[in-house]
Parts: structure tokens; C-alpha cells; sequence
């Protein structure tokens, strides 16, 4: 028999054995270009201590990114997982402070999974389109996370080490990022969850033709989206030691672009968490190199936005060389 | 819901956001008012000083943020600029980039105050200055705006107005304001009433007060509409604003009807987008300068002065100014206005 499409797709998600450009050979490129550019220009560049400021930067958009690519390999978005990290913050500060840690953790976390559940029941029991299901979650997410706190902050007491602890001096949100990281590689990589989402993403109907339960996988990875989302609005507020309503504004498109960038399609079918990690390492690096050489910061907005583009456009055209060649 | 004991406090800092996009900013309630002081060129030689700035992309933000590099340029200073973008996450990393750059003290215009801790404990352990928005544990003085002596100083003019030309009649004191800035609200449009009473009389502007929660061009515009069909017939109307396009919002419903001769108005900024208005139009008696365009003469000079070991008064205000036609020029380049 020969491949199904949703294989072949998988394949080259994977890396493939056919032709000599890698899909991430572009953004490693850029990436190695960059770090050498920032390197002679800052001399603070190469200190571990920046090192350890970059993971960490990257670590609470990180963790949303895993079931971000999930959901775009199988065609979907979650554009709630902002406005639900910063009321996963309100919530987590306010009970951390009259229950205690483990509550506020675990009612945090159910927050996520019952607004998971939620996003899951409309996107693939009722119908609605994702971005629209998660574009209306983002306003209202938003309004709740302003109730929460009557349109303030809340300060949190006495639970810092989520954001701040250095286990063998390596900061701890770099250590749970890392873990999902991995995890979410072998998903992907090794089961039949993993490969279900590409076939999703490549063609819901076949996919469901062949007997994949597309509505279940769905339902699951949209609860992993707003799990993940509430756990990355935990570690921010204990970075902060704060909920802070507006904390996460702008979370959603910055995974979205690191998902992107990474060389997930918009369209579902093709992505890995692998390219997702270079991604965010490669926005972190430039948002980083850019303030230690004290670009203005309209200029670094200017610089992320091409940068996208810039991507992007490589990764089309190294896909154009590859069909050509096929 | 548990917020902490300094919640009033907070309450004004969480609204720093919305007050920023108005032109207003939040600060502690005792005064010590401060003159600017132009950067010594050659001060700030051989130091480096750090800048968390607001954010860029808010008119106000982005002229504190360029008068701190001027004034750090002319002292000769070292400067690391970080925009922290409205974010406590990007303020938070801002700090961390400062302690890697070995900055030897910084100036801190974080908008989420309850970040402040966190963001002390991952900067260096260097003199820092607040600006509008306390950053406690570690601000070392507090520089920026005194809302309730903002108010008063336009109030005022109103007031000496008022009591030359119609001997302190009025028929009507409008207070456009914005209840979502909380105690700045109530700090800059009390000073209003204060300042007016000095002149005019205590109590008197009590009995024709109608407070309309309109801070911006597009509801004053429309509330204003309502509250002149309320006053027909009547000719002297004072109008006072939290910032200066409810000023604009309220002529322009004034002048719908034809009536933008019986407004007398006091707003706050005196922001560029009002000077050609305030100069020209008659009827527009004042309104209070803040100078973000300045802040950099006082954060600069002082934080300067922290690093070399010299005392620093905690407070560090703005001497506000109640600019009108007659002095308009002498406070800003103000284009030719046609």
C-alpha cells in the first residue's frame, strides 16, 4: 500500500530522509547568525546568567506551546490561552492567599481543565470554528480576569519558587518547559495520539474515514491547550508574585508566531515541537540581543515582525525547492 | 476575594494603565514639589543607569522615556533603555538585564506596582528612583505628578476668572471625570473644586456640581449634549476634565448647538494636541502641564546624585503650572495654529 498523505506529511514533520534541506535548516540559519551577531556586538550576550534570562523568558509561552502545536498540526487554534493564563494568575494569588499553595495550584489547574473542557464542547460538539470559540474565550477570559480582581492586581504571598527556584541552578520554569518539551516530542513522535493530530490536520475526513476518533483527539489536546495555559498563568504569577489581569496580554500570538515560525502550517498537517522550541528560542534570542544593544523598542517590534515574515517566506521556499525536486 | 492591606493604594496603581492612556499618572499623597534641574554635562561620566520605562507606544510613556535619554545623554551617562511595555513580565527581565549590565542605579516606571518586589529582587541592589508608581521594597525616592495640587492649580484659575469677570456667578460646575482611575480621579477633580473654592468661596460649587463619567473625547462629546439640553438658557458654565480631550469633547458638543460661548473650561495635560486650542480658544481658561517631556530633568539629575552617595529628598513632585493663552509660549514650542 502506498503512503497516505497524512504519512508523508508525518515523515516530513519528522525530518525528511528524501532531500537535503531540513525544515528547520532556515530558522537555525537565522538562529546561529544571530547568536554570532550578538555576540560581538553585547559583551553580556554570552553570559550564562543571560542564557538562563532567555530560557526563562521563553519558559511561560514555552509551556503553551506544546498543545499550541498539538491543536495547529491538527488544524486548530487556541487564541484563549492569554486571557486564561492571566485568570489562572487572578485565581491562583487570590487563593494561594486564603487557602494556601496546594489549593491555589489545584483550583488553578481545574480552572484549565474546566475552561478546556469547555473550548473542547463547543469546537467539536457544537461546531463552532476554534478561532472563533477561543476568540471569543479571549474577551471573555479577559472580563473575567478583570472581575477578579475589580480591575487590579492582587499580590501574592509566600509562593515564589514556582517562578523562582534554581534546582541545581537551573531556574524552575526552564525545568517544567523542558519536561512538557520532551514529552510532547514523544507524543507527537511516538503515539498514536501524535499521529492521529497530523492526520487530522492533513485531512479531517480521511482521518475519520480511517477510523480516528478526530472529535476526541480534538476535545483532549483543546484541554491540554487551556491546562498548559493555566499552569504558564501559575508560573508568571509566582515569577511576579502577583495575579496581574493584563500579565499574559499577547501570550496567544506570541505562541502562535513561535509556532509558526517553528514550521507548523496554519492549515494543520505539518509542525513539530522540535521546530516550535527553535521558534521561541529564536524570538527570545532576538527580543534579548535587541534590549542588551539598546534598540528602541519600536525598532524591536519592526525586527519581530520581519523576522516572522522572514521565516516564513524561507520555509516557503524551501518548500517550493523540495516539491520541485520531488 | 483577598486583596492585600495596601489595596487603596493599589487600587490607584492597577488603574495606571488607563490612567497613563489619560495622560495621568499615580503617586503617594504628601507633596514636596522639586525644580528641574538640566543635566551637568560630564555628571554621569563613568555611570551606568538604568531606565524601565512605561511604555513607548503611550504618548506619555514615550516622553518620559526620551527626556531620561536626553538628560542621560547630556550628563554623560551610561544609559540602559528597557521599555517595559505596560508588562511586569517584561519589567521583571528588564531588571535581570540590569543586573547583567551592572547598572548603578535605575529609574522605574513599572505600571504594575505589585510586581515591585519581584522585580527589586531580580535587579540589582542599586539606588532606585519610581516614577508615578511606587516600586516598593526598593525605591530609594519617588518622583512624578501631585493630582489633587494638579487640579487645584487649574480649579484656581477658573476661580480668579470667574471672580474678575462675573464676581464668582456661575450657573453650572460639570466635572467630567473617569471613575475607572479610582484615587486619581478623585485627587485631580477634588483639586478642581478646592482650587475654585479658594477664590470663590468654600462651598459654593457643591449646589451646582453635576459629575458626568466621561474622561474621554467621545463621551464627553456625547454626555456633554445631555447636560447643556439640562442648562438651556444658562450662560455660565464651567467645565472641568480629567484630561484635555474631555475639554475638546465638551466644546464640540457646545459648539453642535451653537453654545461653545457659554462653557468657561479648565482641563489637564496641556498636552500638544490642546495647545493650538488652548491659545486660541478664549473660553478655554486653562489647563494643568505635567511636563512628561521634563520628567528626565529630575529622574536623571537625582538618581545621579543617589549614586554618589548624595541625600535625596524622598519626594521628588512636579511643580505643576496652569497654562493659558498668555503663557503657553513661554512653556512650549507651541507650531503656528491656523
Amino acid at each position: 500500500m502506498s503512503k497516505s498523505t497524512t504519512e508523508v506529511k508525518a515523515d516530513e514533520a519528522k525530518g525528511s530522509k528524501s532531500f537535503s534541506i531540513p525544515q528547520t535548516a532556515p530558522l537555525i540559519i537565522f538562529l546561529l547568525a544571530m547568536v554570532l551577531f550578538f555576540s560581538i556586538t553585547s559583551e553580556y550576550f554570552l553570559d550564562i546568567e543571560n542564557f538562563k534570562n532567555i530560557l526563562v523568558a521563553l519558559a511561560v509561552t514555552g509551556i503553551v506551546c506544546v498543545p499550541g502545536t498539538f491543536l495547529m498540526i491538527a488544524g486548530h487554534v487556541d487564541l484563549s490561552v492569554g486571557s486564561a493564563a492571566a485568570v489562572s494568575g487572578m485565581i491562583l494569588a487570590q487563593t494561594v492567599n486564603s487557602k494556601g499553595i496546594a489549593t491555589g495550584l489545584a483550583v488553578c489547574l481545574v480552572f484549565g481543565l474546566v475552561l478546556g473542557v469547555i473550548n473542547g464542547f463547543f469546537v467539536t460538539i457544537v461546531g463552532v470554528n476554534s478561532l472563533i470559540t477561543t476568540l471569543g474565550g479571549l474577551a471573555t477570559l479577559y472580563g473575567v480576569a478583570l472581575l477578579a480582581g475589580n480591575g487590579q492586581t492582587v499580590m501574592m504571598f509566600g509562593f515564589e519558587w514556582l517562578g523562582t527556584a534554581q534546582p541545581l541552578s537551573i531556574p524552575l520554569p526552564i525545568i517544567i518547559f523542558a519536561g512538557l518539551a520532551i514529552i510532547g516530542i514523544v507524543t507527537l513522535r511516538r503515539t498514536s495520539y501524535g499521529r492521529s493530530l497530523y492526520a487530522i490536520g492533513a485531512n479531517a475526513n480521511a482521518a475519520r474515514v480511517v477510523g480516528i476518533r478526530s472529535n476526541r483527539i480534538l476535545f483532549i489536546t483543546f484541554v491540554l491547550s487551556s491546562v498548559s495555559a493555566a499552569l504558564a498563568g501559575a508560573v508568571l504569577a509566582s515569577q511576579l508574585s502577583a495575579g496581574d489581569p493584563n500579565a499574559a496580554k499577547g501570550l496567544e500570538l506570541e505562541v502562535v508566531t513561535a509556532i509558526v515560525l517553528g514550521g507548523a502550517s496554519l492549515a494543520g498537517g505539518r509542525g513539530t515541537l522540535l521546530g516550535t522550541v527553535l521558534g521561541l528560542v529564536v524570538i527570545q534570542v532576538l527580543n534579548n540581543g535587541l534590549i542588551l544593544l539598546d534598540v528602541p523598542s519600536f525598532w524591536q517590534r519592526i525586527a519581530q515582525g520581519i523576522l516572522l515574515i522572514a521565516a516564513v517566506s524561507f520555509d516557503q521556499i524551501r518548500q517550493k525547492i523540495v516539491s520541485q525536486k520531488g | 476575594m483577598k486583596i492585600t492591606s495596601k489595596k487603596v493604594l493599589l487600587g490607584a496603581v492597577a488603574a495606571i494603565a488607563t490612567a497613563t492612556m489619560l495622560g495621568t499618572t499615580v503617586m503617594p499623597a504628601t507633596a514636596a514639589d522639586v525644580d528641574f534641574r538640566k543635566a551637568q554635562p560630564g555628571y554621569g561620566k563613568g555611570i551606568t543607569i538604568g531606565y524601565i520605562g512605561l511604555d513607548d507606544a503611550i504618548g506619555f510613556g514615550k516622553d518620559v522615556g526620551d527626556s531620561v535619554r536626553r538628560e542621560a545623554k547630556k550628563a554623560g551617562a551610561t544609559l540602559i533603555y528597557c521599555d517595559g511595555k505596560l508588562s511586569a513580565a517584561t519589567a521583571l527581565a528588564c531588571a535581570k538585564t540590569f543586573k547583567l549590565k551592572k547598572v548603578q542605579g535605575y529609574l522605574n516606571f513599572n505600571a504594575v506596582s505589585d510586581a515591585a518586589a519581584a522585580i527589586c529582587k531580580a535587579g540589582p541592589n542599586v539606588p532606585v528612583i519610581s516614577i508615578d508608581i511606587e516600586q516598593d521594597p526598593c525605591q530609594s525616592a519617588f518622583m512624578g505628578a501631585n493630582n489633587s495640587k494638579a487640579g487645584f492649580v487649574s480649579g484656581e484659575a477658573l476661580g480668579k476668572f470667574f471672580k474678575t469677570k462675573f464676581n464668582c456667578e456661575f450657573d453650572a460646575f460639570i466635572s467630567l471625570e473617569d471613575y475607572g482611575v479610582g484615587l486619581v480621579n478623585e485627587a485631580r477633580m477634588g483639586g478642581y473644586r478646592a482650587g475654585f473654592e479658594s477664590v470663590c468661596g468654600a462651598g459654593v460649587v457643591a449646589p451646582k456640581l453635576k459629575k458626568l463619567d466621561a474622561g474621554r473625547l467621545d463621551l464627553a462629546l456625547d454626555k456633554m449634549k445631555d447636560a447643556l439640553t439640562t442648562l438651556p438658557g444658562k450662560d455660565k458654565i464651567i467645565v472641568v476634565a480629567i484630561n484635555d480631550e474631555g475639554i475638546q469633547g465638551a466644546f464640540s458638543a457646545a459648539k453642535a448647538v451653537g453654545r461653545e460661548k457659554q462653557l468657561y473650561a479648565a482641563g489637564q495635560g496641556a498636552s500638544a494636541s490642546a495647545w493650538c486650542d488652548i491659545k486660541t480658544n478664549p473660553n478655554w481658561i486653562g489647563s494643568t502641564a505635567y511636563y512628561p517631556e521634563r520628567y528626565g530633568e529630575i529622574g536623571v539629575p537625582y538618581l545621579l546624585d543617589l549614586i554618589k552617595g548624595k541625600k535625596v529628598p524622598f519626594q521628588l513632585k512636579i511643580k505643576h503650572v496652569a497654562i493659558n493663552a498668555a503663557n503657553i509660549d513661554k512653556n512650549f514650542k507651541v507650531p503656528a495654529c491656523g
